[in-house]
């Protein structure tokens, strides 16, 4: 017996026939019918379509034929496999030395006739067989029933590749919807990169306009800062030199251009030392120190040009971002000007003070010998006139000095030179000046203190404050009234208190946010016979807001309310009294240079 | 006249002339025997010419002023007490002239003219 061979392909035709996923799958009508025709046409009792695996043959479809496989090595349908002719035909078994003893021929089912032709995948390769088994030989197999027979293959043929049609048709539906979901997925993506695309687009003009801000801005503030006729400089760390300057800076400090400006250091644009007889290099780093930590700093300076002239000049230090980085900002303006004005009117004010005073003081002195009797004793009537002479003087000499005094305070040019005070005693000798009007007038004066501990003020500019509110009182307290006098020191003890109350006219309510105006008399004391400037008080909040204290007023047994205004409905009401206020910080007035002092 | 005192001299150095004739009539009824210059120069003048037992000077005048006087007679050590009798009352310019040497400083139109020789005849009693 010689075993179905093996075609040199094999595993290309193992391929193809596995690819149909025929094998070991349930029988199916379509191919039944075929073999049915077959065994009806031909009249024999086996037909089968045979599929060749490696060892085995497996029938899709099978007539007359119990088994479903068999092996195939002892298989016919193996041979037909690889048949060179159209058809396979084995017109008697026992005659064929190939088959006379095959098991299948010996023995069950006894085959004596075989006719098979190969089944061609659509790959081309022989995955299969049809063919017709007969248990008799048959002396012929005519042509018309070969045609007829190969009709049947090319059948079968059809319905096996069909089946890998179909397979394929859905397998390429599958890829088809595998295709459509990757189309879909890339069509999402595109989707997404063009929204990114967009936002991006988006983002580049909102970026597009900041950058048009920033060059506007940019512009502005360049023409600022190239138009200013203040000076503006920038400082940078660490050696805090100049990296740059307007145009006005180059300007004011007479430098031919920038680059002979920058890279100067604050001190080499500076005298060697400052009015304070610091060194300016010194001092410089200490202004610059003040400005990196309080965030700026404005100050005086003297400044000194290229060419070696110095200036007086005023300096804003202001601490600025530029690219992250923390550098200082200058604005430099040259107050020569300023200062010649101002020293200007003070020498007007010390001038024309002093003419005023010369004749006044002549007036005095000549008024005063003549009251003494030195040319001659007078008379009473010649001594009443006189003294209403000596009077009147007397009131312009004071009105002289306390003009001088408020010209001092306005420009601010005044000294407070801040020493240990005890202020009992400076009250005790402002009192002390009021007393002969207080005896005059027969008014009840008390003083109280409490313990308070001296502190730092300039004991002429509280001095005056006293003086004033003292004077004040005993003017407008009628004869017989009474006058308070008394310090304490607060709850907290953080500042001292000093109270003057008098039990005197009062100030009308709708005159008292005048009260510390200049020149201001209130209309309910202007008819008594009084004398007085109409300065004190202005003088005396003055000194006091400089110096960092507070000054009000209101009804007696009222609460102190705020600085320079009585309590909202608690009004001094005439003929009730008045009490004056001030306060001073436990830590005194601030030492403050000047040019004058006050007196 | 006070004959207790002898007669003192005194120099007033006042460009004024109304004041300087106040203290002339004043220290005069007081005893004293008084002369008058009416500017810085002219007092330095009569200053190197005799000898003063005070000096009352004023401290703005024309050609030389009060402070240049006291200067001069530090320079030359001339040691007469000085009275100034300023016109403003500055607090800086009672330091410098005390700085410069003068005793006493009085403003004019806050002083009396009686204390003043009260004062004179005060020191001048030592």
């Amino acid at each position: 017996m010689q075993s179905a061979p093996i075609p040199e392909n094999e595993k290309e035709r193992l391929e193809s026939l596995h690819k149909l996923a025929l094998l070991d799958t349930k029988p199916e009508e379509r191919f039944d019918r075929i073999t049915r025709t077959a065994i009806k046409v031909f009249k024999v009792p086996i037909s089968t379509l045979t599929l060749v695996d490696a060892t085995r043959e497996w029938f899709k479809s099978c007539q007359g034929f119990p088994a479903h496989e068999g092996e195939r090595a002892i298989s016919f349908c193996g041979h037909a496999l690889v048949t060179k002719k159209d058809v396979f035909v084995i017109l008697d078994t026992t005659k064929d030395s190939r088959f006379a003893d095959n098991p299948m021929v010996v023995g069950k089912p006894f085959i004596r006739f075989y006719a098979g032709i190969p089944l061609l995948s659509a790959d081309g390769e022989r995955v299969g067989v049809f063919c017709i088994k007969d248990i008799k030989p048959h002396n012929e197999f005519p042509e018309n029933e070969e045609e007829i027979f190969k009709g049947l293959a090319s059948w079968a043929e059809l319905e096996l590749n069909s089946h890998n049609l179909s397979l394929a048709l859905s397998s390429r539906k599958k890829i088809e919807e595998k295709y459509t979901k990757h189309v879909k997925e890339l069509e999402d993506s595109k989707k997404a990169i063009l929204n990114v695309l967009e936002d991006l687009d988006v983002e580049k003009v909102n970026i597009d306009a900041a950058q048009k801000r920033i060059e506007v801005s940019e512009k502005k503030f360049k023409s600022l800062y190239e138009s200013s006729r203040d000076a503006i400089m920038i400082l940078e760390p660490p050696t805090w030199k100049f990296t740059s300057g307007n145009q006005a800076a180059i300007e004011m400090f007479r430098a031919k251009d920038e680059a002979e400006f920058i890279l100067k250091t604050p001190g080499q644009l500076s005298p060697e030392r400052q009015p304070d007889n610091q060194l300016s290099g010194e001092k410089a780093m200490k202004q610059i120190k003040m400005a990196l930590e309080k965030g700026s700093n404005f100050f005086e300076w003297t400044h000194m040009k290229i060419n070696g002239k110095s200036f007086p000049a005023t300096v804003l230090l202001s601490k600025i971002e530029i690219n992250g980085r923390g550098v200082l900002q200058a604005t430099v303006r040259d107050i020569t000007k300023e200062k010649e004005i101002d020293k200007a009117k003070t020498e007007f004010v010390s001038l024309a003070s002093h003419q005023l005073l010369t004749p006044l003081s002549t007036v005095n002195w000549y008024t005063e010998m003549l009251l003494a009797g030195d040319a001659g004793k007078i008379n009473a009537g010649q001594k009443e006139y006189l003294e209403a002479v000596y009077r009147g003087n007397q009131r312009m000499v004071e009105l002289v000095d306390t003009l001088l005094n408020v010209s001092r305070l306005e420009l601010g040019i005044f000294v407070v030179e801040p020493e240990p005070t005890d202020i009992a005693d400076l009250a005790k000798s402002a009192i002390a000046e009021q007393k002969p009007q207080i005896d005059a007038k027969k008014l009840k004066f008390s003083f109280h203190t409490t313990d308070v501990p001296k502190i730092n003020v300039d004991p002429k500019l509280l001095h005056m404050v006293f003086q004033n509110l003292l004077s004040n009182a005993v003017k407008y307290t009628p004869k017989g009234g009474s006058i308070e006098f008394s310090i304490s020191l607060d709850k907290k003890k953080r500042h001292i208190n000093i109270q003057v109350a008098d039990t005197g006219y009062g100030i009308p309510k709708n005159q008292q946010d005048k009260i510390f105006t200049k020149l201001f008399r209130a209309d309910n004391v202007r008819g008594k016979d009084t004398e007085g400037t109409g300065l004190g008080l202005y003088i005396a909040k003055l000194i006091m807001d400089h110096s960092g204290g507070k000054i009000w007023f209101s009804s007696p047994g009222g609460s102190p309310p705020k600085d320079g205004q009585a309590a909202l409905g608690e009004e001094s009401s005439e003929n009730k009294g008045t009490t004056f206020y001030v306060s001073l910080p436990i830590s005194g007035m601030q030492k403050k240079e000047g040019t004058k002092a006050l007196g | 006249m006070d004959k207790k005192y002898g007669q003192k001299k005194i120099l007033v150095i006042e460009d004024e002339k109304a004041m300087a004739r106040a203290l002339e009539l004043k220290l005069a009824h007081a005893g004293f025997s008084i002369k008058s210059a009416y500017n810085g120069e002219e007092g330095l003048a009569m200053l190197e010419k005799e000898k003063f037992d005070f000096i009352i000077l004023d401290l703005i005048m024309p050609q030389l002023d009060g402070f240049g006087v006291l200067a001069e007679m530090k320079k030359k050590e001339i040691k007469t007490p000085v009275m100034v009798l300023s016109n403003l009352g500055q607090a800086e310019d009672e330091k410098r002239a005390k700085a410069l040497g003068a005793q006493e400083f009085f403003v004019k139109s806050n002083t009396p003219i009686a204390d003043i020789v009260t004062r004179v005849q005060a020191i001048l009693q030592k």
